[in-house]
């Protein structure tokens, strides 16, 4: 068990709270840093899968678990990402200079599509991008002039400074593309505009009347997502190499939903270990496959099926996902033989409608 | 000097006259009190005054500036801060959080800066906290500075949200039943602060009150509404001895 | 006048799984993504107990309709009750995952599997000729059954006691609790009734689009139909499916292809910008 002393407010405000904090976070980069040249290639691909999620995660959080709205529609964000980096590294514009730009398509069109929704209350936010994620699907299948269409469209290899940025290379790049978000996230939760998303999620009455412009910052909440699936999608874009409209179906949007709430909605370490399990439970699936009886394994059916019920147990058995358990454990042994047990008691709650009718 | 000033407010929803053609005044380091039974409009008064709801008829003032048709999210900056009759905290975040938010108002640079986190975040996260802390020895909320306000008892939440609508630092105060669900020793407790923020920070309070002793420990002035019109108004014994209050509370003629 | 026909006719299938919607959003303020797939299942009932098992069309019918309704009330005591009062995301990814999950097994049960089935009905093929046009049954069918099934709630919402502890446990579950009203019975209640009208949807439309895994994306297509309509009102809902289907099928006849499908968001969205609360919406605002 520790103890916190505290002598100035700083401590409070800063990133890395305590001294052990920053050893096991730098182990980690470290780690990530070393992983291409232990790792085989296939592994180093998969890891830039995971750190291309996180990123789209981390924006995912900050408009799930920190704001409380939900999108359904981001895998339109991821879409316009992509195509813009591909359509732009077409046109010879430069890799950081189009990476950036995706970014700002996305928000962009995050802007006009939330500005209207955000007037009003979260389900329809979620009723709004499911549509426009339709749309937007359509869209880029019809658009066939820019998007190739069904055909698909494929994305030329990434160069910086005349060196192809492919394998490891490119897995660094998304790693530093990864931890500048992360940075820029964590700065802006610990802001005050971070509290006031908060503040929003949990009585949006007494953030408005605390000085909170609500239509504001949840714009601000939902392009930041965006921007950062955009800057994702763009990233993988590079990785699939080739882009067709039904990658970014509502298919992927449940997915990348189903990533963060299963890591831990809140919290955005919850993202980058919800981005691990969503990219390694397809590869265990495939495993497990060929040990399974054939009436089973060879079901077309098993993915999804495995998919929903990963769902359901952890939305009923564990809403605080993947980091939420760790949370819990860490206590647990830090408290340990002391940890009564009722610490991790659950809330009930009741439905209170904001219906006034 | 005149801090509030209400003109002829009415109310309307649909066909239901909520409140109906109310005008009073609030002068500047007052504690006025609303009184009335349930369903008598205070509660509205309130959702006006933070523009929750707009009015059909009437002006609002405050210090002469009329804020009728001002955003809600305004009416912080203009001094106005409240609480709430069934609290509206922010229950999966800590007390300080909670307290921090009320310092929102004073938010200065913009969201770029916060992406960066610069120098001169820095120093505004410093002072808000620094004000903040303030309200925390005031209200004395020490031991609760890290819990997770959900987890808290009602008493301590009440005053909770009392603190964060100072740390916005108001010029008008408006509390909701700040004695309702707490046991005579809390709200006596309440009635001492409600007379410290007075005298410390100057502010003026407008409260709703159904507690009497309390209303009369601390109002200076008394306004009674009944079915949305005002009754009376004037010092607590005055409106007190109103006959046609005492005929709405305890619907007997006096 | 065809295509107006077949329009509505397909406006009513999106009107009545956008019932379904609303009933469940009243209850209990969550939307069941889930819902077309409830309709795919009762498609699927109906086809065994027709097809496969050659029992009589009618009684087949009914007995979908009520397994489907037993499903929904299933899912809602196994699944929802836990997670009643959780945030938005909880119950919106527990739906996500029933219709997941449905579809897998669906797939994998025999005899249903990825084909597409045909479900035979008695009025197959029928045409009928009415003011210059010719109609085919099947619309017909679907129109008059739509319009009978609206009747029947209608009167039940008036006349049952459950429509009116429906109405108190969508605004304030403890309080309804605490003066009697079986809150999670209602909210089981709710669901077998939207469960039952997805598989009156699902079979009116068998004829048209076959029997197959992916006929519930048609309820992708019922909620721009909620939300035109207000989520949260039962005429809105039937309402909004019409101008969705007539929206739609006039789409496909004047816009180029490919608007078709995605005309119903379109409007959606501009309805959700427009009339934020939709065409026949209430009052939506939160009380302090």
């Amino acid at each position: 068990m520790h103890f916190d002393f505290k002598k100035n407010y700083r401590i409070d405000i800063r990133l890395i709270k305590r001294g052990n904090q920053a050893f096991w976070y730098g182990l980690l980069l470290l780690g990530l840093l070393l992983a291409p040249a232990v790792l085989p290639k296939y592994f180093v691909a998969q890891m830039t899968f995971i750190l291309i999620y996180s990123v789209i995660g981390a924006g995912l959080v900050v408009l799930t678990g920190v704001t409380g709205l939900v999108s359904l529609g981001h895998a339109a964000f991821v879409a316009v990402g992509a195509y813009a980096q591909a359509i732009l590294m077409a046109r010879g514009v430069p890799l950081l200079v189009s990476l950036a730009l995706s970014g700002a398509l996305a928000a962009m069109l995050g802007l006009v599509v939330g500005l209207p929704a955000l007037r009003l209350r979260g389900l329809y936010l979620a009723i709004a991008t499911f549509s426009f994620g339709f749309i937007v699907e359509i869209l880029v299948s019809h658009w066939e002039s820019m998007t190739g269409g069904n055909s698909g469209l494929s994305v030329p290899t990434p160069t910086l400074w005349g060196v192809a940025v492919t394998g490891a290379l490119f897995y660094y790049l998304c790693l530093v593309v990864l931890v500048l978000c992360l940075l820029l996230v964590l700065n802006v939760l610990r802001s005050p505009t971070g509290r006031a998303l908060r503040a929003i999620r949990d009585s949006e009455v007494s953030a408005q009347s605390m000085g909170v412009n609500l239509a504001l910052l949840k714009t601000y909440s939902f392009v930041l997502s965006a921007a950062l699936a955009g800057l994702g999608g763009a990233l993988y874009a590079h990785v699939m190499t080739y882009l067709s409209p039904e990658q970014f179906g509502l298919n992927l949007s449940i997915e990348l939903l189903m990533m963060v709430v299963i890591g831990g909605v809140v919290w955005l370490q919850g993202a980058v270990l919800g981005a691990v399990f969503v990219i390694a439970l397809p590869q265990a699936i495939a495993v497990i496959k060929d040990y399974l009886p054939p009436a089973i394994g060879q079901q077309t059916g098993l993915q999804p099926i495995v998919f929903g019920l990963v769902i359901l147990f952890f939305v009923l058995v564990e809403p605080t996902g993947l980091y939420g358990r760790w949370i819990k454990v860490r206590t647990y042994l830090e408290l340990f033989p002391l940890c009564p047990g009722s610490v991790f008691v659950r809330e009930r709650h009741f439905l209170r409608t904001e219906r006034l009718k | 000097m005149t801090l509030l000033r209400a003109e002829h407010l009415t109310v309307r929803f649909g066909g239901l006259v909520a409140v109906k053609d109310v005008s009073f005044s609030v002068e500047s380091g007052q504690i006025f009190c609303i009184i009335g039974p349930n369903g008598a409009g205070k509660t509205t008064l309130f959702n006006l005054f933070s523009r929750i709801y707009a009015p059909s008829a009437g002006r609002m003032l405050l210090d002469g500036v009329d804020f009728t048709t001002l955003p809600p999210h305004r009416i912080a900056q203009l001094g106005i801060a409240r609480t709430f009759q069934n609290l509206e905290l922010f229950d999966h975040a800590t007390v300080l959080e909670n307290l921090l938010v009320g310092r929102h108002r004073f938010r200065r640079h913009g969201f770029l800066a916060e992406t960066g986190f610069d120098q001169v975040v820095w120093q505004a996260e410093l002072e808000s906290r620094r004000a903040v802390e303030n309200i925390i020895d005031f209200l004395d909320l020490h031991r609760f500075r890290d819990t997770r306000v959900g987890a808290l008892p009602y008493g301590v939440r009440k005053v909770i949200e009392l603190g964060r609508a100072l740390c916005s630092q108001p010029r008008l105060l408006l509390l909701d039943e700040p004695s309702s669900g707490l046991n005579a020793e809390e709200s006596e407790d309440i009635g001492y602060w409600i007379l410290d923020i007075k005298r410390h920070f100057g502010i003026t309070v407008l409260m709703i009150e159904h507690d009497m002793r309390l209303m009369g420990q601390v109002s200076d002035r008394v306004l009674a509404l009944n079915e949305g019109s005002v009754l009376a108004e004037g010092s607590v014994q005055e409106v007190q001895s109103h006959p046609q209050v005492i005929e709405a509370y305890l619907g007997v003629q006096a | 006048m065809q295509i107006v026909i077949s329009g509505l006719a397909v406006g009513c299938v999106y009107g009545l799984i956008a019932l379904g919607f609303v009933l469940i959003y009243k209850a209990t303020e969550t939307v069941n993504f889930a819902q077309g797939e409830l309709m795919m299942i009762g498609a699927y009932f109906a086809y065994t107990m027709a097809e496969l098992w050659h029992w009589p069309f009618l009684l087949s019918v009914l007995l979908a309709i009520l397994a489907t309704a037993l499903v929904g009330a299933a899912i809602e005591r196994v699944l929802l009750r836990p997670i009643e009062g959780e945030p938005t995301i909880a119950v919106i990814m527990v739906t996500l995952a029933i219709g997941m999950i449905a579809r897998g097994v669906a797939s994998a049960m025999p005899g249903w599997g990825t084909d597409t089935h045909h479900l035979r009905v008695p009025y197959q093929g029928g045409l009928v000729d009415l003011f210059q046009a010719r109609l085919s049954m099947e619309h017909i069918v679907i129109v008059c059954s739509t319009a009978g099934l609206c009747l029947a709630l209608f009167y039940f919402f008036r006349a049952a006691k459950l429509g009116l502890a429906m109405r108190a446990v969508s605004q304030n579950q403890l309080a309804a609790y605490y003066i009697g009203i079986p809150v999670s019975g209602t909210n089981a209640r709710v669901w077998a009734l939207s469960g039952g009208i997805a598989a009156v949807a699902g079979i009116l439309m068998a004829p048209i689009t076959f029997v197959h895994i992916n006929m519930g994306s048609v309820g992708v297509m019922a909620i721009p139909a909620a939300v035109i309509g207000g989520f949260g009102s039962i005429p809105g809902a039937v309402a909004g499916g019409l101008i969705l289907g007539l929206c739609e099928s006039l789409a496909g006849l004047y816009l180029p292809e490919g608007f078709k499908d995605a005309a119903p968001h379109v409007l959606v969205l501009l309805v959700l910008m427009i009339k934020p609360s939709g065409l026949f919406a209430d009052q939506i605002r939160k009380k302090v």
